[in-house]
């Protein structure tokens, strides 16, 4: 077991450093400390890394000194109802705010972390929006996810400059001026995924995904994918949550033959229902590869499934695998999530970690303001963020003032070993094949573009 | 009155200043659900029928107020009528089906219709600006949002237009309430077999009921649309008609204000314990807890003052005299196993003819199979020439035939005068049919305050009024001490004399029996065994046998 | 169109879905002739009673002991509520009844939500030890689970059509929830065989519960709102027939996966327990009169 770890992780690293030759912006791999790939301002990761545990007080400017002044107000909305809850990524937000504001704070201002719920009602979310700027005074939005928030509230957003750090899902998180995410999102994510099993040259890809707002847009990404590698893709959409698991497997692995890959892009508790049923009727083996979207991405899934999937599937991870990395803003990240961390039920995972890079973000932005704490500096200091490594992406992370932003378009790709979700592909950049996808780059300019030197 | 009216400035003008806009758009919801309360408070309250897809119809309304929104540039006002009125429609269609079934089928297959419709919506989506019949353009980045009346843009604004569509509304039920449909829909909550026996079409009035409300919250889609500007599938689930129907029976689903009740719970209630970081499963246990509750507790149904009237006097105009008849051949009359009339073949001439017999002789069915509820296996019946069974019981009381029934079937929460007129009569026939009955009451009473006699009197009077022609009464007598009685068999032996109809009389009381009718008929075990004039037949042997049962069983 | 060797597999995922319809329609039909109430709640009792389970394994109790638990819950709960609010609402008709169960429902959904919240990305399940072996039926491979749920319709279906036709017990229990009244002053004990009737109820809705929590999935929304398609193999049957209930699921589970593969109408194919119960009631009620006849 630990050699075949062992062996994975250097194919992962060899892959890494051939990668490492030939694209940009990479993120740190294994033990070696990170370093920004190419020029531009940057901001280097908190300290070099030591083989063990890191303090918590590394978030924060001044450890030990708890912070006293007028709270920085930062607001969020995330979905939460029966069957989808995202607090996990607020919560863990949260926690690093607790941690800062216990040491030492943003030049000595605590801040105060507004969290709204909804229940994916378009008026409750308007709603929400106005009661943070209105009611609690918010200055900055940090840590939104939501379903449909971005779509609901990013005209207001704009209206007031607000320049929002998000974890994103609807298309309007990535097509709009005043939304930056640290994630990529179910259609780039999707593109990752059937990126992957295209390059594996199956025959024919299907995709099918949960029956929820957005699916032409996310399907739009994949599909131009295979187009352009002349491979024929059937979408489907499945409404959930799914009670006939079997029939939907049935499905897709009759449409897309032995030769062929099933996508899938569903929450986790839908997806394994899909991949059990499919083992359940041992249909695992009648597709080339099975592929997935980031949320499959935990190693409860892997855990569930099983040694049959092992090599089988292959999930898109848009962050660092957290198990198999070792940086200090993973170590750090890690550390803040058990000492503070207490309401995140998810524990280590993407969730947490896309709130530990939105918090660090913002707190790496607020640190930089000079004068007043007001919804003008803040914002105008977020999107300044310019190459910071976040330490969960690949890519160094830019907001900037473009018309659109994409920010994680690069992706790794792992599957389930025993129980354990590894790395079975390195930073590799989504095509820009997708129309959105090249429409960032172009706009981003060069800092954000794949292989170059 | 004038405390709705300053409420309603208040709301209007007042909250707005006082309120920050997290809670104006929460009341901008409440508005909404209010209209949508307001319909299935209707259907639920005024009618007794349970809908549990209202949830289903908002989303009809909505997505065609979306469609125009979209598609034309039609002022708001005329989408939201647009909306209102094709709700109807497709509320009339898929509801007139249904309407044949009771109130649980009827409850349970608009569940399942409701099931349906979202399954539909989950696939079509709403229009969110997109071209083509569905006007779903599923691959857009960039969502447009659906507009809002070019005069009520903000959301303060459209927060005040919002309440006075919505007061529109309640308007528009209020005038149904008090004019026909209300005491029509009065009458068939209260019985709907005593309501077609008085003359009340009650297919087509659960149909208008139907309509009202599927107008009422295709309007409310409409409004919605615009309040939330964008709008989702998911946000419509079968669950979501399942808490309606919860809050609208805590709100209360027969008065007006249960509606507006019904909405703050389920709008606001939930937003200010959302702001409090109070889960909003804590609500969704409430509100089980009160349909539980309401259901153990509710009553019958309440009772309302009925409007008040002149008092006029006038005598029985007395129709000419005609000879009447009714011929019935061969009636043979089913349920299961149980044969409850057997080849009964009988002639009823002129007057007031008595039908006797022990219980379960079948007297009731024979009633039955005359009002139209019940279809005979077999036989005939003509009376004054027409094909009786031919023709479609709610016609049949239209044509003259009037019935009482044993349980007494006043309407408690309409006037005397209301009650006697239900079955259509004018003002003046209603009038002479109280005089007639010997009520000495205001007419503008309220039905509530009167005694049993006098309640059985408004329902001879409800009998005779206007012209019947064949009047059934069915043991009018039960229950009242015998001075009542007496009276009340005098009135019954007027009513063939002042009207000139056929009187079939079934009691018990034999007093009575030979006190008004003219012949008697005598039915065991569903066969006819004697008729005849009424002396006679009472002393027959073979009557008094079949009535006090010997031990060798029935008389042939 | 789909071909035949397309067509096969979903006959026999058409089955066992058919199976999990069956096992809540057949328990709505018993507990509809036995009580006299639409008992809504079948769901959200099972879920509470499968979740319950899920903790107890969780926490390390032995998988019987779970299961048990899970029957015992659903059975304590629905008896709870039987002897609680049944004789209030003895006397209403049966839509009132119904619609209380729905308050029921309701409670029992947010308790479940504010006690098992949702998590971040983890999912909970149930597994019974059918669930890892199986046989294989032409191309396709069905698990023990599947057979042992079909059967478990099968036999509730029959065990209790005869229970209810040829015991004493049965008969009381179809006669109070005719006509209670009568059947009190002909000397039957009323209140008893309420009491065994919903306890009856309870105990099946747990049965029902743990089968569909391995079946379908261990969620609580998913499980309370099942018993919404199952109503509908119900309802086919009028709330009548035991047997024609099963039939009835058997009939819209294999609807529903023979759409699966038809391109026009597979993202339709949610619709067939709704759709098909309300054309079987519109057709079957075309010819009926209300009734308000007595001898």
């Amino acid at each position: 077991m630990l050699v075949r770890r062992t062996l994975v992780l250097a194919g992962a690293a060899g892959v890494l450093a051939i990668a490492g030759c030939s694209s940009s912006g990479r993120s740190a791999g294994n033990g070696t400390s990170g370093s920004p790939a190419t020029g531009g301002t940057s901001a280097t990761a908190p300290a070099t890394a030591a083989a063990g545990t890191v303090s918590t007080s590394q978030c924060g400017t001044k450890p030990g000194a708890a912070a006293t002044g007028t709270p920085i107000k930062l607001g969020a909305i995330v979905t939460d109802q029966p069957g989808t809850s995202f607090t996990d990524i607020a919560n863990m937000a949260q926690a690093y705010f607790s941690c800062v504001n216990a040491n030492g704070g943003v030049n000595g201002h605590p801040i105060k972390y507004y969290i709204e719920t909804e229940q994916t009602n378009p008026a409750q979310i308007a709603a929400e929006a106005k009661q943070l700027v209105q009611s609690d005074g918010v200055v900055g939005i940090v840590g939104n996810t939501s379903i449909l928030e971005c779509t609901i509230d990013h005209t207001y957003w704009e209206k007031l400059g607000i320049a929002i750090i998000d974890s994103g899902i609807a298309p309007e998180c990535y097509s709009t001026p005043d939304s930056a995410a640290v994630n990529m999102g179910p259609r780039y994510s999707s593109d990752g995924a059937v990126q992957y099993a295209l390059s594996q040259h199956v025959s024919k890809v299907v995709f099918d995904q949960s029956n929820v707002p957005g699916t032409g847009y996310i399907a739009a990404g994949p599909n131009a994918l295979a187009a352009a590698a002349h491979t024929p893709i059937v979408n489907l959409t499945e409404n959930v949550p799914i009670t006939n698991a079997d029939s939907v497997a049935i499905k897709e692995v009759q449409d897309a033959g032995p030769g062929g890959a099933v996508v899938l892009n569903f929450t986790p508790p839908e997806a394994l229902v899909i991949l059990q049923a499919a083992q359940k009727l041992g249909l695992e083996n009648r597709v080339r590869l099975w592929g997935c979207s980031t949320p499959c991405n935990t190693d409860f899934l892997a855990q569930q499934l099983g040694a049959r999937w092992n090599s089988k599937l292959f999930v898109n991870a848009e962050l660092t695998p957290p198990d198999t990395t070792s940086t200090t803003a993973m170590q750090l990240y890690k550390a803040i999530l058990q000492q503070y961390g207490s309401k995140v039920s998810g524990g280590v995972g993407s969730f947490s970690q896309m709130g530990f890079a939105e918090a660090e973000i913002a707190v790496h932005a607020l640190e930089s303001v000079t004068g007043g704490y007001t919804m003008a500096t803040v914002n105008a200091a977020f999107k300044a963020v310019s190459n910071f490594n976040t330490g969960m992406n690949c890519q160094l992370w830019t907001y900037g003032s473009y018309s659109m932003h994409i920010p994680n378009n690069e992706d790794y790709t792992v599957t389930p070993d025993n129980g354990k979700m590894v790395q079975a592909q390195g930073c590799t950049a989504v095509s820009s094949v997708d129309p959105q996808i090249a429409g960032y780059r172009q706009a981003a300019g060069t800092a954000q573009l794949a292989p170059s030197d | 009155m004038v405390q709705v009216a300053a409420l309603l400035l208040f709301t209007l003008f007042g909250l707005p200043e006082l309120l920050s806009l997290y809670y104006i758009d929460t009341l901008t919801q409440a508005a909404v659900y209010s209209m949508v309360a307001l319909g299935l408070g209707v259907l639920v309250g005024r009618v007794g029928l349970y809908s549990l897809g209202q949830a289903a119809v908002l989303a009809i309304g909505a997505w065609v107020a979306a469609r125009l929104l979209f598609a034309t540039s039609l002022p708001f006002p005329v989408v939201l009528l647009g909306a209102g009125v094709i709700t109807m429609l497709l509320g009339t269609v898929i509801g007139l089906p249904a309407l044949r079934m009771r109130g649980l089928y009827l409850a349970l297959i608009t569940l399942m219709m409701a099931g349906a419709i979202t399954v539909v919506l989950a696939t079509i989506n709403f229009p969110n600006g997109g071209g083509g019949f569905l006007g779903y353009n599923g691959s857009t980045v960039h969502i447009p949002s659906i507009r809002r009346p070019s005069i009520a843009s903000a959301d303060t604004a459209y927060f005040r237009y919002s309440v006075l569509v919505a007061m529109i509304m309640f308007g528009l039920v209020l005038a149904h309430i008090r004019t026909r449909p209300g005491r029509a829909w009065a009458a068939i909550r209260q019985s709907e077999p005593a309501a077609l026996a008085a003359g009340i079409n009650t297919t087509l009035y659960k149909l208008w009921a139907f309509a009202l409300a599927s107008f009422i919250t295709g309007v409310a889609g409409g409004v919605l649309a615009g309040a939330s500007r964008y709008l989702y599938s998911i946000d419509f689930q079968p669950q979501d008609s399942i808490t309606l129907l919860g809050v609208v029976l805590m709100g209360g689903a027969y008065s007006l204000w249960g509606a507006v009740v019904a909405a703050l719970l389920l709008e606001l209630l939930p937003a200010i314990l959302h702001s409090w970081g109070v889960s909003a499963d804590w609500l969704t246990i409430l509100f089980g807890l009160g349909v539980v509750q309401v259901l153990t507790n509710a009553p019958k149904g309440p009772g309302r003052p009925g409007a008040k009237g002149p008092r006029t006097a006038l005598a029985l105009a007395v129709p000419a005299w005609r000879a009447v008849m009714i011929e019935v051949t061969g009636l043979t009359v089913r349920f299961g196993g149980v044969t409850s009339l057997d080849g009964m073949s009988l002639i009823f001439e002129q007057g007031t003819c008595g039908l006797i017999g022990p219980n379960g002789a079948g007297k009731t069915t024979f009633f039955n199979v005359l009002s139209g509820f019940v279809r005979p296996a077999a036989g005939n019946i003509r009376a004054f020439g027409t094909d009786l069974l031919a023709m479609v019981h709610y016609r049949r009381a239209r044509w003259g035939l009037r019935r009482t029934f044993q349980t007494e079937q006043t309407i408690e929460e309409l006037s005397v005068a209301e009650n006697v007129g239900l079955g259509g009569a004018s003002r003046q026939e209603v009038l002479d049919a109280i005089a007639f009955a010997g009520l000495d009451c205001d007419p503008g009473s309220p039905v509530r305050v009167l005694g049993a006699g006098q309640r059985r009197l408004v329902e001879l009077a409800r009998a005779v009024a206007g012209q019947p022609k064949l009047v059934l009464l069915d043991e009018p007598a039960a229950g009242l001490p015998d001075q009542e009685t007496a009276h009340l068999g005098e009135v019954i032996g007027q009513i063939p004399v002042r009207t000139g109809a056929l009187v079939i009389l079934v009691d018990h009381d034999m007093s009575l029996v030979s006190a008004c009718c003219q012949t008697t008929a005598v039915l065991d075990f569903g066969k006819l065994i004697a008729s005849g004039p009424t002396a006679a037949v009472l002393r027959d042997e073979g009557v008094m046998r079949a009535y006090l049962g010997t031990s060798d069983g029935a008389a042939p | 169109m789909p071909t035949w060797t397309d067509l096969q597999p979903f006959f026999v995922s058409g089955l066992a879905l058919g199976g999990v319809y069956a096992l809540s329609g057949v328990g709505l039909v018993v507990l509809y002739r036995a009580t006299g109430v639409v008992y809504l709640a079948f769901g959200a009792v099972g879920a509470l009673g499968a979740l319950i389970a899920y903790s107890m394994i969780k926490a390390g109790a032995p998988g019987w002991v779970g299961w048990l638990a899970c029957v015992a819950t659903a059975a304590a709960v629905t008896l709870g509520y039987g002897l609680v609010f049944g004789p209030a609402l003895a006397r209403r008709d049966p839509l009132v009844k119904a619609v209380a169960t729905l308050g029921l429902t309701l409670i029992l959904f947010g308790a479940m939500d504010l006690l098992w919240t949702t998590g971040g990305g983890q999912s909970r399940a149930i597994t019974l030890p059918a669930d890892n072996s199986g046989f294989t039926i032409g191309q396709v491979q069905v698990n023990w689970t599947q057979v042992i749920g079909l059967g478990a319709g099968v036999v509730i279906a029959a065990g209790t059509a005869c229970f209810l036709r040829y015991t004493k017990l049965g008969t009381a229990m179809r006669a109070i929830a005719n006509d209670r009244e009568i059947t009190a002053t002909l000397g039957v004990p009323v209140r008893r065989v309420e009491a065994a009737a919903w306890l009856g109820c309870g105990i099946l809705a747990g049965v029902a519960g743990l089968l569909l929590a391995d079946l379908v999935a261990l969620d609580a929304t998913t499980l309370t709102f099942l018993v919404i398609s199952s109503l509908s193999a119900a309802l086919i049957a009028r709330l009548r027939s035991v047997a024609l209930t099963f039939a009835a699921a058997l009939l819209v589970g294999l609807v529903h996966d023979l759409l699966t593969p038809v391109q026009a109408l597979s993202n339709y194919r949610d619709m067939t327990p709704f759709a098909l119960a309300a054309m079987a009631l519109l057709v079957t009620s075309r010819h009926r009169v209300m009734s308000a006849g007595e001898g």
